[in-house]
């Protein structure tokens, strides 16, 4: 006679076994009925066991409504719409004021940036990774069209990396300071921020419109800010967690 | 809202506590409504805070676990499968917040910090009774990590084999069937009850 395997006289024990064939072997062998007694004795010992324990006093409803609240800051931190539009105006005003030495498509094209950096900015709060591709593709995207913009005069080319990541840095600050805790989500409005900046860029960046200047300085300026904005929150983080 | 669902359990707010699933509530919750984080939160965190509390003393670390495991479920929010269940995934982020802030504590305690220190005596009133529940949180935390998991979701949390398979899953990162949870349960209880033998055999007159 073929006896069942352990795990199926375990589940017979706990009394959860499916298995119409094993509890018809058990019911007709001796030795397996006597196995589950034994397996029942240790399951009730170990059951009574775990019994004698107890945890300390739950939290107070006060202090799960504290906890709640708390949450609740955060959350609605993470939903609001002020991180979004100051990104937009912020470009909205830097190409303002640019945009009377600049041509009808550029103010064009760096509105439209500046819009779809707030919507980014927007979706970072709910889908961050597909935020922060979106937001890095467009930058990548942008320095093509960016390129074809002409010649201009001077602007020391590391000032476009700064400035993108001023952009990027305010809104990780924002973002942190309202208590969005998920590196990700930095991340994400990071990028967003950088891309506003970069639609700044399209009509107040003196350098050279080349390629390689819209890509090295303008489209890494918005991958660096994710990367730097990123490292910063989960360090942010970490330091939180080890505070508590 | 948050004041009703927790500070006012006679409140309007409790009625909606027990109706809709989980599942019900979580679907709510993607779409933006409202209510659902503290119906969610209400059913939950309770559960959590035990399960917290026999790891940590500090209410103050409880709260901020319970913090933390919550944002986690708001972060993770759109990226929960509709098809699954939520009990699991919610004990999940739970459980792996709970790890991540013993795994903080063991590096910053050189006697790298006991995992049950939170459990005491039910009754501790007499030496036998803290010599017992001494000997079980030492036989405990002396588990493995799966099969400790899996005696105490099952014993002090409810969940079923089949949840605790799901949340298993999850934290290893491969399948775990729930037979194989039921075995991890039994070594368990087998562990518990030789590390008890002597005391039981003293009881017996």
């Amino acid at each position: 006679m073929t006896h069942p395997e352990e795990e199926a006289l375990i589940e017979v024990a706990m009394g959860e076994s499916t298995s119409d064939s094993a509890k018809a072997h058990v019911a007709g062998c001796a030795a397996c009925q006597q196995r589950v007694a034994s397996m029942r004795d240790v399951l009730a010992d170990g059951a009574r066991a775990l019994d004698t324990l107890t945890a300390p006093a739950p939290l107070t409803r006060a202090e799960h409504a504290s906890t709640l609240r708390a949450i609740e800051q955060h959350t609605k931190a993470n939903r609001g719409w002020d991180v979004p539009v100051a990104i937009f105006l912020l470009a909205a005003v830097f190409i303002a004021r640019r945009a009377t030495h600049a041509s009808p498509r550029e103010v064009a094209l760096a509105l439209v940036i500046a819009a779809a950096a707030m919507l980014l900015a927007r979706l970072a709060q709910r889908r961050p990774l597909e935020a922060a591709i979106a937001g890095l593709v467009t930058a990548f995207g942008v320095a093509a069209l960016d390129a074809a913009q002409g010649v201009r005069p001077t602007f020391a080319e590391s000032s476009c990396l700064v400035f993108e990541g001023g952009f990027a840095a305010l809104a990780t600050a924002w973002t942190l300071w309202r208590g969005s805790p998920d590196p990700y989500t930095v991340a994400a409005t990071a990028t967003a921020a950088a891309l506003g900046a970069q639609a700044a860029l399209v009509v107040t960046c003196h350098a050279p419109h080349s390629l390689e200047h819209s890509l090295l300085f303008h489209s890494v300026g918005v991958l660096l800010s994710s990367i730097v904005a990123g490292a910063a929150a989960q360090a942010h983080r970490l330091r939180s967690q080890r505070s508590s | 809202m948050f004041d009703d669902v927790v500070l006012h359990p006679a409140g309007p707010m409790d009625s909606r506590l027990d109706d809709g699933s989980d599942e019900h509530w979580m679907a709510r919750y993607v779409e933006g409504h409202p209510s659902a984080l503290p119906i969610l939160y209400a059913r939950y965190a309770p559960r959590f805070d035990a399960l917290f509390a026999r790891s940590f003393i500090d209410r103050s670390m409880r709260m901020d676990l319970l913090q933390q495991t919550f944002l986690k479920v708001h972060d993770a929010r759109e990226r929960f499968d509709p098809n699954a269940k939520v009990r699991p995934w919610l004990y999940s982020i739970a459980l792996r917040v709970r790890a991540d802030a013993l795994r903080a504590r063991y590096r910053s305690r050189e006697d790298g910090g006991v995992s049950l220190d939170g459990i005491t005596a039910e009754d501790p009133s007499t030496p036998e009774a803290i010599e017992r529940t001494r000997r079980v949180r030492a036989a405990l935390a002396a588990l493995p990590e799966g099969q400790r998991l899996a005696v105490m979701l099952h014993q002090y949390d409810g969940l079923t084999f089949a949840e605790i398979a799901d949340v298993l899953s999850d934290l290893e990162g491969r399948p775990v069937r729930e037979g194989a949870v039921r075995v991890r349960a039994f070594r368990a209880h087998e562990v518990l009850r030789g590390a008890l033998a002597d005391l039981a055999d003293e009881e017996t007159p």
